[in-house]
């Protein structure tokens, strides 16, 4: 093996930074689903009856299909009879402040790197932070309230929100919508609600921390944006999780609406536990992420840094229902190790003058598999549609993957559609020139690396994106030096 | 159980056609054959004719096309040398099939070098149990579609065509495919080229109707052998009646330094399929794919195509066009797999459409499937309107839109046109594109 | 400062270098000059550490230490810096960070700690300056969409920042217009110090011009077949390398 080969193979190797377990008292139920459970989580949350419905309505339709495997993946059977369906900490009395709250909890935190204290002070934004399943902190409130804007545990808007639930629950991602959102839907657990009204422009990037605790649990996160007319919002969302041998499902399901002259903004840094170097444990990370542009001249942006779990499935997409509305998807998904990823985006045009762009760069190394899916369908109607996809793949060894299955449905003939894709390797020049001027060969890929992932990281929140960088080099980084 | 009954209902008609047509079948000439026909319909029972929840169908539905009103007996035709003249090219040796079976009386073999041995598959391999070394059906693995089975399956005849090692034909070879007939029919024509160390072929198939008086299905199979230092050029061109479907697979294996030049167009036809799955085995070969489809009226042309790298060193380009016109649904499939021990391999594809018509569609899937490290692999695809600059420019220079258009649109297609080295052929495309195009 | 000893390199079994022998001082400028394939460039190369060259025998001391066993950003910490016949193209990552990252790693390597933001910037401002390269390419990604003209520059640019103790320009003139060959001239001029050194390799006596070098070695057949002052390089420029090839065309190995 070449000297360049084995640095790269032992930076390539390296093994997850963040894991660690953190011991909160959970409130579990023993694993297993039937209606009786669904009876139980919604007993527990102390939900309206129409929620009860809404769940009941979703298993009995999910008990009829079937686990979908068309994406190019491999995993053993998921039983999801030994899965348990609900854990929640222990209910806390009401803090009045950080001093308050289980230090253990906020250890925690602090180990990823994204203190609430630090949060809180300097940077400005609201954390609503869901650690297993049940919201524990929520801050901010009173200044977003101000304007309006509600930014909440979606338990508490079930209960306090109802007609908004009722009407924007599901429109996005139907309960019929695909096998994991239908069990997101039975089983969620909680998540997070955002409605931004008609005008208002969010002060503060509102961010969210999700993270799997409780040994054995699946994780079933919901979370509904809901941006009224002329409003903005920009959505953080990133997780970390710790290290476990049991395999883990996740299953969220993410819904955003913006009406007429909205903006959303979602952005993700994913890192959940990957599994170790022999693929063993992980997360199985199966999102539905889904939202529309209802009226004219509305936009949804979605940006993605992926580089955590075992098996990634997730399509962050984008109906473009109003005239004159922009889609966006911009996605960097490193796989290491024995991960595998199938990740990328559907756009729907279905009204004039829609505007879509794809930007998505995948990173394969180790024994890795990683995907790019997408889907760009401009419907009769949709005159003057405009698509520009761009789908880089970056091969890190010989025994790893990189795929493209791109699908492009073209219904109207004004559109104009573009789509390219390359895939190649880490230039052992640019490396060796790096090298020349001083930088070591780990260091060398991780600047690299983040070059060629420049367009994306540039669409994240600036203190996201340095983080995000931080976990690109984390990611790929080893035993070197 | 729904599932189950519309499996049942797509193959069973085909079950008893098998039993039916024993005698006739490539079969009777061969005990080993006979096993794999076995075989064959065995596992197309399970899977029975694709709909789009076939993923390699996805787009394509076949049983719009092929249901049970078909059958696999048609009436005699009886063509007369002077209604098919005008389909000859120049002074080039032509074979003629009608439906799928090779014509002796009808083909012009005066200009066939002695070397190239042309034959039907059933007397072939009534002799032996390959064609020249080929076994039948061996380059087909588990994972041969639906259709191929059928074919395997049902088979009756067909061409083979041999060139022997070393031997430069110069000429080119052209097969005229002809449809013709009264009946709702099915054909399974199944062909085998091989071009043998060092030699060199080009072998043009054109596909159209005379006389076609009813709906007809064609359902064609061809394996084709380029050996080491070898060169086949295989031009097509498919225009057939619109009462016509057809599906079309080629399936080529490329030796060392092999060298494999395909250029399809398509023009006319109901449906057509076409499925070009190239598998290079051999390290130095180089491909190039070209094609081009002009579709509308209701009609439907998919173009399938995969490049299996597996083996180092090895380059392939693959450049589809397709103008599709009101009606039309054209549909691109394109797929570059390159294996893990497939290093130092550069290939590239690129399908570029043009929407015409107010009900034109087009689907269009590029994939890359990517297993070795140092690679150069792209793709690209365009879709959009006739450049409204360059419409205008020429309408200032005197050309009326339609003209300008035409202009615009003959260019688009030449550079399909061009690669074709065959200048009769050339011309003769170049004539029907024109005819077609708008 | 480097000495260079019975120096013998093979590339894909072929051996280029044949027992090469050098010694530079510091604050000495040393020309390498030779006809087309003589090993030039494999010179330059191989004292910077590329993979794809086999040593076969022989030694490079640097400061009295042998490099042969370091990897390359351990010989460039040490300070020998190789501007790149053709520099190479970063996508994405912009001049500045790359710049920034490499000053602080030689540093580190020193013992001292990351330069200060406002240091780092002065430092920025007075080299390009120097180098006289315009100020928006170096806020572009490194050498992407640069002339070959502006990648020459950069290189020299970057030797500006980095205050190498051992500069190595392979066939920096190459591609020059006659204006960029004096503006890279002068930069390199100004650098030149009591404490550092240069190894100028080119095949054209025109770049001696402007950086005037203290010795002149002619490279021929993997070894150095004869060493001069600039006149040497004068002689060469009139009277071709022809003379040079009848000369020593039998090399014994």
């Amino acid at each position: 093996m070449a000297g360049s080969d084995k640095i790269l193979e032992e930076i390539t190797s390296s093994e997850y930074k963040y894991g660690f377990t953190s011991n909160i008292e959970s409130d579990t139920i023993p694993p297993g689903l039937t209606e009786e459970t669904i009876r139980f989580i919604s007993a527990k949350k102390e939900e309206p009856e129409f929620m009860l419905e809404y769940r009941l309505k979703a298993y009995r339709h999910w008990l009829t299909i079937k686990e979908p495997h068309w994406a190019h993946l491999k995993y053993p059977e998921i039983d999801y009879q030994s899965i348990s369906y609900y854990s929640a900490p222990k209910k806390q009395k009401v803090l009045n402040s950080l001093d308050e709250v289980d230090p253990e909890l906020l250890r925690t935190f602090e180990k990823l790197g994204i203190s609430l204290v630090e949060q809180m002070r300097l940077s400005g934004v609201a954390v609503d932070a869901v650690l297993d399943s049940v919201s524990v902190k929520t801050t901010f409130k009173e200044k977003l309230s101000e304007l309006g804007i509600i930014f909440c545990s979606f338990s508490d808007a079930v209960k306090e929100h109802p007609e908004l639930i009722k009407k924007f629950m599901g429109s996005v991602v139907p309960i019929t919508d695909n096998y994991f959102s239908a069990l997101n839907a039975a089983v969620f657990s909680d998540g997070s609600f955002c409605y931004i009204p008609k005008g208002v422009r969010c002060p503060m990037e509102l961010s969210t921390y999700f993270r799997i605790n409780s040994a054995g649990t699946g994780q079933f996160e919901r979370t509904l944006i809901v941006a009224d007319e002329g409003s903005y919002v920009s959505y953080l969302e990133g997780c970390t999780a710790p290290m476990r041998d049991e395999n883990q499902l996740h299953a969220a399901v993410v819904e955003i609406v913006a009406h007429k002259d909205a903006e959303v903004k979602y952005s993700t840094v994913q890192n959940w536990y990957p599994g170790n170097k022999e693929g063993k444990g992980g997360i199985y990370n199966f999102v539905t992420k889904r939202g529309i542009c209802l009226g004219d001249n509305s936009k949804i942006s979605w940006t993605q840094v992926e580089t955590g779990s075992a098996i990634t499935w997730k399509y962050p997409s984008v109906i473009l229902k109003g005239n004159n509305s922009v889609g966006e998807f911009y996605s960097i998904a490193v796989t290491n190790n024995m991960q595998q990823a199938d990740t990328g985006t559907k756009m729907t045009h279905i009204g004039k003058n829609t505007k879509s762009t794809i930007v998505s760069k995948g990173i394969a190394a180790g024994k890795s598999n990683n995907s790019y899916r997408g889907l760009v369908r401009i419907n009769k109607g949709a005159s003057k549609a405009r698509n520009y996809s761009q789908c880089d793949s970056l091969l890190m060894g010989d025994r790893c993957g990189a795929h493209t299955f791109p699908y492009l449905e073209i219904n109207d003939k004004t559109a104009v559609v573009e789509h390219e894709a390359t895939t190649s390797k880490i230039g052992e020049d640019q490396i060796f020139y790096c090298n020349q001027r001083g930088i070591d060969t780990e260091k060398a890929i991780g600047l690299i690396v983040n070059g060629y992932c420049r367009e994306v990281l540039n669409k994240l929140p600036m203190e996201f994106a340095v983080e995000a960088q931080k976990l690109l080099a984390v990611s790929l980084e080893g035993s070197v030096g | 159980m729904s599932v189950a009954t519309i499996k049942r209902d797509t193959s069973a008609k085909w079950l008893e056609e098998f039993e039916l047509t024993a005698g006739n079948r490539l079969g009777a000439a061969n005990a080993t054959v006979k096993e794999k026909q076995q075989k064959a319909i065995t596992e197309f029972a399970e899977k029975g004719i694709p709909d789009k929840k076939v993923e390699d169908y996805k787009y394509t539905n076949i049983r719009l096309y092929l249901n049970d009103e078909f059958g696999m007996k048609g009436n005699a035709t009886r063509l007369k040398s002077s209604d098919i003249r005008h389909l000859f090219l120049g002074g080039h040796a032509t074979i003629v099939m009608i439906n799928g079976r090779f014509v002796h009386e009808l083909s012009s073999l005066k200009n066939l070098p002695r070397e190239v041995v042309v034959k039907n598959l059933f007397t072939v391999l009534k002799e032996t149990d390959t064609v020249a070394g080929i076994e039948f059906n061996g380059q087909f693995d588990e994972k041969a579609s639906p259709l191929t089975l059928l074919n395997t399956a049902l088979t009756q005849d067909g061409i083979s065509i041999t060139v022997p090692k070393g031997y430069d034909c110069k000429g080119p070879l052209h097969l005229l495919h002809i449809s013709s007939g009264t009946d709702k029919v099915l054909y399974n024509p199944r062909n085998v080229v091989k071009v043998g160390e060092g030699a060199s072929l080009t072998l043009i198939e054109s596909y159209c109707s005379v006389d076609l008086d009813e709906k007809i299905f064609t359902n064609s199979v061809t394996e084709m052998v380029v050996e080491k230092d070898a060169t086949l050029n295989n031009y097509i061109l498919q225009e057939e009646d619109p009462k016509a479907s057809q599906s079309n697979l080629h399936q080529v294996s490329v030796g060392t330094t092999g060298k494999f030049n395909s250029v399809i167009v398509s023009l006319n036809g109901a449906m057509v399929r076409n499925d070009l799955n190239v598998s290079i085995n051999g390290e130095n070969a180089e491909i190039h794919m070209h094609g081009l489809f002009v579709v509308k009226d209701g009609h439907h042309i998919d173009n399938h195509s995969l490049v299996e790298h597996n083996v180092p060193n090895c380059f392939s380009n693959e450049l589809y066009k397709g103008v599709v016109g009101d009606g039309g649904t054209g549909v691109f499939n394109g797929k570059i797999f390159v294996k893990q021990d497939a290093q130092k391999t550069n290939a590239y594809q690129s399908n570029k459409n043009i929407l015409l018509g107010d009900n034109s569609t087009i689907n269009t899937k590029p994939q890359l499937e990517i297993y070795a490290d140092d690679v150069k692999c792209s793709h690209g695809t365009t879709t959009g309107r006739l450049d409204e600059e360059a419409l205008f420019y020429l309408q200032t220079r005197g050309l009326d839109q339609d003209l300008a258009r035409k202009v615009l649109l003959g260019a688009f297609a030449k550079e399909i046109s061009d690669t074709v080295k065959d200048e009769a052929f050339r011309n003769h495309l170049e004539k029907r594109i024109q005819v077609h195009i708008v | 400062m480097l000495e260079i000893k019975n120096l013998k390199v093979s590339v894909e079994g072929k051996e280029i270098l044949k027992g090469l022998n050098l010694k530079v001082n510091k604050g000495e400028v040393h020309a390498i000059m030779g006809p087309n394939g003589a090993g030039k460039s494999t010179l330059a190369s191989v004292i910077a550490g590329k993979e794809d060259y086999e040593v076969t025998g022989g030694s490079i001391l640097f400061n009295g230490k042998d490099i042969l066993e370091l990897s390359p950003d351990e010989r460039a910490k040490e300070g020998v810096f190789l501007a790149f016949q053709y520099p190479i193209e970063i996508p994405g990552v912009s001049t500045i960070n790359f710049l920034k990252t490499a000053v602080n790693e030689i540093r580190a390597h020193k013992g001292m700690g990351p330069m200060e933001a406002k240091e780092f910037l002065a430092m920025l401002k007075e080299k390009q300056k120097l180098v006289q390269i315009d100020t928006n390419l170096t806020g572009r990604s490194v050498n992407e969409g640069f002339s070959g003209g502006e990648k020459k520059r950069n290189e020299i640019f970057q030797m500006a920042m980095l205050n190498p103790q051992l500069a190595v320009l392979d066939e920096t003139d190459s591609g020059l217009d006659i204006d960029a060959l004096r503006i890279v001239a002068e930069g390199v001029n100004k650098l030149r110090s009591k404490e550092n050194a240069f190894l100028v390799i080119t095949h054209y006596q025109r770049l001696l011009e402007y950086i005037i070098p203290d010795f002149v070695h002619v490279l021929y057949n993997g070894q150095i077949v004869k060493s001069g002052t600039r006149e040497l390089a004068l002689e060469l420029e009139s009277k071709g390398y022809d003379w040079i090839k009848k000369e020593f065309s039998e090399i014994p190995a």
